[in-house]
Formats: C-alpha cells, structure tokens, sequence
C-alpha cells in the first residue's frame, strides 16, 4: 500500500516535469520585434536599434533607493557568463554557459523549461582542414557541460526570439532553434567546422524570418574566412554567407597588399548586430585584422572588411554599405561592437564605441562619416573631424620586437559590454575600464594554422588620468559630444549599461557592485554588492504588472579586462565561482509571489 | 632535515665541482633539490650551475599530468595543439619563445598563477601550475629528465628558459 503510493507520486511528479512548459504561449511576430511591448525585453538590446534602453518608469529617480532583492537564481558555473536574458510575457530566456538555456518565470524564478545540449563526443583529430597542426589531444567539444570541465570559455552571450522559438549560437559553430513552448530542440545546423577554430560567443538576431549570425574564431591561417550568415527561422537551412574578408580578386580584395587568402584573417563578427526596418539594413561590427600588428600580418594595407560597420540586405546579406574605422588596424582596438541606432540633428544614425573610446556617427542610410567624439583618454591615433580619417600618432604603429606604450590596453576602454542611449537626456551610458600598456609585438608562424593573433609582452597600467581606478561610468551627450558626468570606481565597469524612462541607468562592475544612478545627474540613488563581479547584461521587464531589474553576476573569462584587476588592483578579489542572476524590484503588493509555473 | 639539507648541497657541490660545473652532470646526478639547495647560495655557484629547459627539468610522468590539467583548465583559450586563439597566445614554438625566452620558469610560473585562469587566477594548486608548465615544456620539445619540477619559486627563478641548449 505504502510502495503503491510512493510509486503514483512518483509518476505525477515526473509527468509534471515532462509537461511543464510555457503556458497560453503567443508566436513573437515581426511586428513584436520591431516594437516591443513595454513590458518585454525581446532583442539582447531590447529593440532592434540597441539602445538598451526600457520605456517602463516605475523605478524612478525618487523610489530606486527602495529596491530590493525579489529572487535570485544560480546559473551553471561550467563556464564563463556574459548572459543577455529576454523576456517576453512575463517569461525570461535565460542563456548560460556551454548553450544550457533555461525560461524561468520572470516574477519568481521558478523553472519552466530548460534546454542542456546532449554531451556530443569530442571530435578526433583529424588532419584535413586547416586548423593547425593537430596534436594528440583530443578536441574538447566546448558545447556539452563536461564534468570538472574547462571554466574558460562556453561563452553564450545572447539569444533570440521569434515566433514559437528561441534561437542561440554555440561554441562549435551551431546554430539552434528551440521550441519556445517546451525547450525541446527544433533544428541544429553546423554552420561551420569548430576544429578550425570556428566559434559563436554571440547570438543571433531574427529580422523578416531570417536568423544572422556572426562567427568568430578567425584568427588562425586557414584557407577559409569569416562570415555572416543568414538561416530561415523555421528550418535552419542556410540562405546566405557573407565574407568579413576581402578575397583576393574581389572588390576590397587589393586592401591585403599580395597575401593570400590562406594569410587574411580575422573580421571576428563576435557582437551581435542590429536592425533598421526603415532602412531595411542590418548593422553587423567586424573585429581587426588578424596577427594585430601591420609588421605582423604583413601588409600596410586596409585589410577590408575588417574593424568595419557593415550594413546587410537582411535577405540576401549583400552588402549595401560599409564603414571602416580603423583601417590597417595595428594594436588589437576592436570596432566591433554594438551598432546603436538613433535619429538625431535630423540624421538617421548610427553610434558606435570602439575600444578606443571613440563614439562614431555614421550615416545609417549612406555609411557616411558624421562626427567623432573622443572621450579623450585615447594615445594612439588623431581623427580628422571632417572626413573621420584616422591617423596614427608618431611611433605608435608597432614594429616586431620594438616596445611601445599607449591607451588604452588591449582590454580596450570600451569592450562587449554594450553602452545604453536614453531618448531622455541624449545621452549614450558607457561602462568603461580605463588602463594603459607598454606592448612588444613578436612574430607568428606563417602557415596553415600559425598565424592567431602573435605574441605580444605586455605590461598594462593604470591610466594616468583615472586617479587610481581601473573603471568609469560615463554619460555622454551625443548632441553635445560633451560628458555629462563621470563616476569612476577601483576595478572595471562590468556590465552593459541599462536606461529607464524612470530616469534611471544601471551598471555593474567587477567588485560586486551594482548602481541606480540618476540618468541625468550621476547621483548614485541605490546600490548593491552580488555573491561575484556583475556580469553580462542588466536588463528590466514587467511581470504580473510590476516592474523587475535582473542583473547577471558571474565569472567571465572571455575579456581582456576581466584580467585586469587581478594584475592593477589585487587587493580587490571575487570568489572564483558564482554565476547567478539576481533580480531586484520595488517592495509592495505585486510584488514577487511564489506561484506554480505558468 | 636541516643536517640532510646540508649534506645534500655538499653532495651537489662536490657532483658540480667533479663534473666541471656542466649543467648535464648536475642532472645526471639526480638531485631533486638541486636549484632549490644552490639558490641559497653565493653568485659564483648560482651562475655556473644554473640550468636550463634543456637540462630535463621535469618528468615525461609530470607532463602527462600537467596534460590532463590543461585539458581542464586551458583548452577552451589555448586550444588543443596550444597555439591559442583571439585573446590566449600561443604556448608553443615562436611564439612561446618570443614571449619567455631569456626568461625564467619562475617568471612563468609566477605570470601564470597571476593571472590564469582568467576566470580564477591562481584558482590551481601549485602542483597543477608545474604540471602544466611540465606540459607546455614537452609541447615545445624541450627534453624530459628524471626529476620532477617542483613548486620551489626560488628553484624555478634559477631554471631559463632558452632557444638552444
């Protein structure tokens, strides 16, 4: 009798288990996509522009100090986290380490769904293809959670949503779709061999039924390059493939001085892109050059398409316009971040932050340069204000096996961590992390898998003008070109910036700090410590009527500048573990309750 | 142990002193402590025996170890063959060399607990720090010998790291 009944519940249980899914679930239109519902935190930015920026104002300036701890969730510490939750319908899709995806219910956390990857056999050796010379070591598949397992990387930055499924992108170069309902596997495409080093850290976005996506890995010599691609959303299947690298013969091809294909890398796509439904263009970065320095690689030249914006025919991913920043890129000073859309002084625009603390406006329909405002803490090159030609300081294109010293460090000012813009003030929120270094860059070996990035001894610094701190929080007046206001902390900025219509931005650094600022003033209205660093992307929604701020903490060990603390400020530390995500929101009466599952 | 310590430096002494202070002798002798036990002691012997990578400064065992490790700890960054990619260097070959050479393992060892892994420096055990810089001396062919390399800084500061023997 007693076993009998043990034995029911066990089976309702289980049954309960297999059937938890996302309840009176509505497909994600196109229309959604492009205007989000309030509410809803649909694109990594949250709209298509990348403004980060929520239109939800019941944290104000007045209450924010009132914020609270509503629930929190341990997130899988088998790698390193730089998470963007979405949020739709009260339903948060939360990416973690190795391509685990969960949906929680946004008001308490509790479980719905989750996708882990099924533990793929680790691929042999094998010695076609170019990704180096092989050795006995097995290819660790970086995509199954392995026990003990490698807490480097595993990096799944950012998802997507579109109609009844949740798109992400994996460390061996897959793109999946889920069901968004259940969380069961839909479609799986391998987009391109990860045994030549191929991997996505970043995912995609969905614009009219397309889902693009960026590769990265493309440092080492291959006879292959880089690449968009555009999938059709309900079966994977591959539409388009557009090459970050000019190759020789094709237009731009002529920007690699004679070097062969084989010889042209880099044009990482690692940060997701944006969308303009007016323009009907998708604004995708490319990372620099690949070794970094010109004495390098072996060529002066502008090595298209690198460290450029380009703007893609979501259809077909011809490419419709393109923006290089840095040509000939010599120092590892990444253009490749987020694409910030704004119309402003009457000009369709597009803002961007390279690691060099330069915010560019481009043009967005043109590509045309508009202006570039130096946050003034860069050495290394001068901007020509009318044209936005760059020109490298005296002495400060590396040569091999001669020291140098500029700012910022390869950590860059600015990094992944996306800067927010608030239709408010008119401003753009940029997390910073502010250091220097003396660099020596050294040779690499010229051959099918040589190549990388080449050695560089490096010894970073504290920027002279930061006053001892290694982090800024700026706001900066895009109209203006003029700082707002300036907070500066002991380690890094850490996160990307979120803006509220409340009047209130939200940033983290690398010491377990997370602040409320007042958008306008700086003022620090609230702030909080987390079990470790502030990580990823904060970002805030509705659920049940109340409004909620999540911000991801953990380790990432994806980024230059999550280096720098340990080296510039070790009396600062963090426990080397703790992924989670914490969420805050006002006390009161819709406040959290801990409710079933949708 | 403090008598058996004694007795070990004299011992290397004398094993120095017969073989004419060749960098090969001191390793054929086998003395673990070797560098441990001449580090303490004045310049004129410092400089004469200090080794080398090519003196077989840790064990074919000791490598194999420091494999498994890396495959726990470094390989997402490093890579399988460690020649790196995007942010990690290269371990092996020029690059290796470009980076450490005329440089001690202490050097490295101490740069690495530092800062790797990057999500948790200094996160290892000493023991895995050498192991793994067992490894990475193996990957760039330099010789195994019949002595481990042990966690000793000081011992480590007197081993360079060197292009040709």
């Amino acid at each position: 009798m007693r076993l009998g009944l043990s034995i029911s519940i066990a089976v309702v249980g289980t049954s309960l288990l297999l059937t938890a899914q996302v309840k009176d679930f509505r497909p994600v239109t196109e229309a959604m996509l492009r205007n989000p519902a309030p509410g809803d935190w649909l694109n990594w930015r949250r709209t298509d522009n990348a403004w980060g920026y929520s239109p939800l104002d019941q944290i104000t300036r007045q209450n924010a100090q009132e914020l609270q701890l509503a629930w929190s969730w341990s997130m899988d510490d088998t790698g390193a986290q730089e998470a963007a939750p979405l949020v739709y319908d009260g339903v948060m899709y939360l990416p973690s380490p190795r391509g685990v995806i969960q949906a929680l219910d946004a008001a308490t956390g509790n479980l719905i769904w989750e996708y882990r990857p099924g533990a793929t056999a680790a691929t042999s050796p094998s010695g076609r293809g170019g990704g180096g010379e092989q050795t006995d070591i097995p290819r660790l598949s970086q995509r199954p959670s392995n026990a003990g397992g490698d807490l480097g990387r595993g990096i799944q930055k950012t998802i997507a949503i579109f109609g009844d499924k949740i798109f992400g992108t994996t460390n061996d170069a897959h793109i999946v779709a889920l069901n968004a309902r259940t969380g069961k596997l839909v479609w799986d495409t391998k987009v391109a061999d990860d045994r030549l080093g191929y991997e996505y850290t970043a995912g995609p976005i969905v614009v009219r039924g397309k889902v693009i996506a960026g590769i990265t890995g493309c440092s080492r010599y291959k006879d292959d390059v880089c690449f968009i691609t555009g999938h059709d959303a309900e079966t994977g299947k591959e539409l388009w493939r557009t090459s970050t690298i000019a190759r020789p013969g094709e237009p731009g091809g002529d920007t690699w001085g004679d070097l062969p294909l084989t010889f042209r890398a880099g044009g990482d796509a690692w940060i997701t892109g944006s969308y303009d439904a007016a323009t009907n263009l998708v604004y995708w970065g490319t990372a620099q050059a690949k070794p970094w320095a010109r004495a390098v690689r072996g060529t002066d030249g502008a090595a298209l398409y690198t460290n450029s914006t380009l703007a893609l025919d979501p259809d077909t991913g011809k490419m419709k316009w393109f923006y290089q920043h840095l040509p000939g890129e010599s120092h590892d000073m990444d253009e490749v971040f987020e694409n910030v859309l704004v119309d402003i002084g009457g000009r369709k625009s597009l803002f961007k932050m390279g690691k060099l603390g330069i915010l560019w406006q481009l043009d967005r329909e043109t590509g045309a340069f508009i202006r570039a405002t130096d946050i003034g803490y860069q050495t290394l090159v001068d901007v020509d204000p009318h044209s936005g030609k760059v020109t490298y300081r005296p002495g400060k294109v590396p040569q091999l096996g001669a020291e140098i010293d500029w700012c910022p460090s390869t950590a860059g000012f600015k990094s992944w961590r996306a800067m927010a813009y608030s239709p408010q003030t008119n401003a753009m929120y940029l997390p910073l992390s502010l250091s220097c270094e003396k660099a020596t860059f050294g040779p690499t070996e010229k051959r099918v898998g040589g190549g990388g990035t080449g050695p560089v001894r490096r010894r970073d610094y504290k920027h002279p003008a930061a006053e001892g701190n290694l982090g800024e929080f700026q706001a900066l007046d895009i109209r203006s070109g003029k700082t707002l206001w300036r907070h500066r902390t002991p380690s890094p900025l850490n996160t990307a910036a979120l803006a509220t219509a409340g009047g209130v931005v939200f940033a983290g650094d690398w010491d377990r700090h997370v602040y409320a600022y007042d958008a306008a003033t700086g003022k620090i209205l609230w702030q909080t410590r987390l079990p470790t660093s502030a990580q990823g992307f904060p970002v805030t929604y509705l659920a049940r009527g109340k409004q909620y701020v999540a911000v991801p903490a953990g380790i990432g060990g994806g980024s230059w500048s999550t280096l720098l603390t340990p080296e510039l400020a070790p009396e600062i530390r963090r426990p080397n573990g703790g992924n989670s995500l914490l969420v805050f929101a006002l006390p009161g009466e819709s406040s959290s309750r801990s409710t079933s599952t949708r | 142990m403090k008598a058996q310590r004694t007795s070990l430096i004299a011992a290397c002494v004398v094993s120095a002193v017969v073989s004419g202070f060749s960098r090969t002798a001191v390793v054929v002798s086998g003395f673990s402590r070797t560098a441990v036990v001449v580090s303490g002691f004045s310049r004129t012997i410092d400089d004469q025996i200090t080794r080398t990578v090519w003196d077989g400064v840790y064990t074919a065992s000791q490598a194999e170890r420091g494999r498994a490790s890396y495959l726990q700890s470094c390989v997402s960054c490093h890579r399988d063959d460690l020649r790196g990619d995007n942010t990690a260097p290269s371990l092996v070959g020029e690059s290796f060399t470009f980076l450490w050479g005329d440089m001690s393992v202490g050097e490295l060892s101490a740069r690495i607990q530092k800062v790797m892994p990057p999500d948790r420096p200094g996160g290892l055990t000493p023991q895995t720090y050498v192991d793994i810089i067992a490894f990475i001396l193996q990957k760039n062919a330099f010789p195994a010998g019949d002595v481990e390399l042990g966690i000793d800084p000081e011992a480590l500061q007197q081993i360079r790291i060197t292009t040709r023997p």
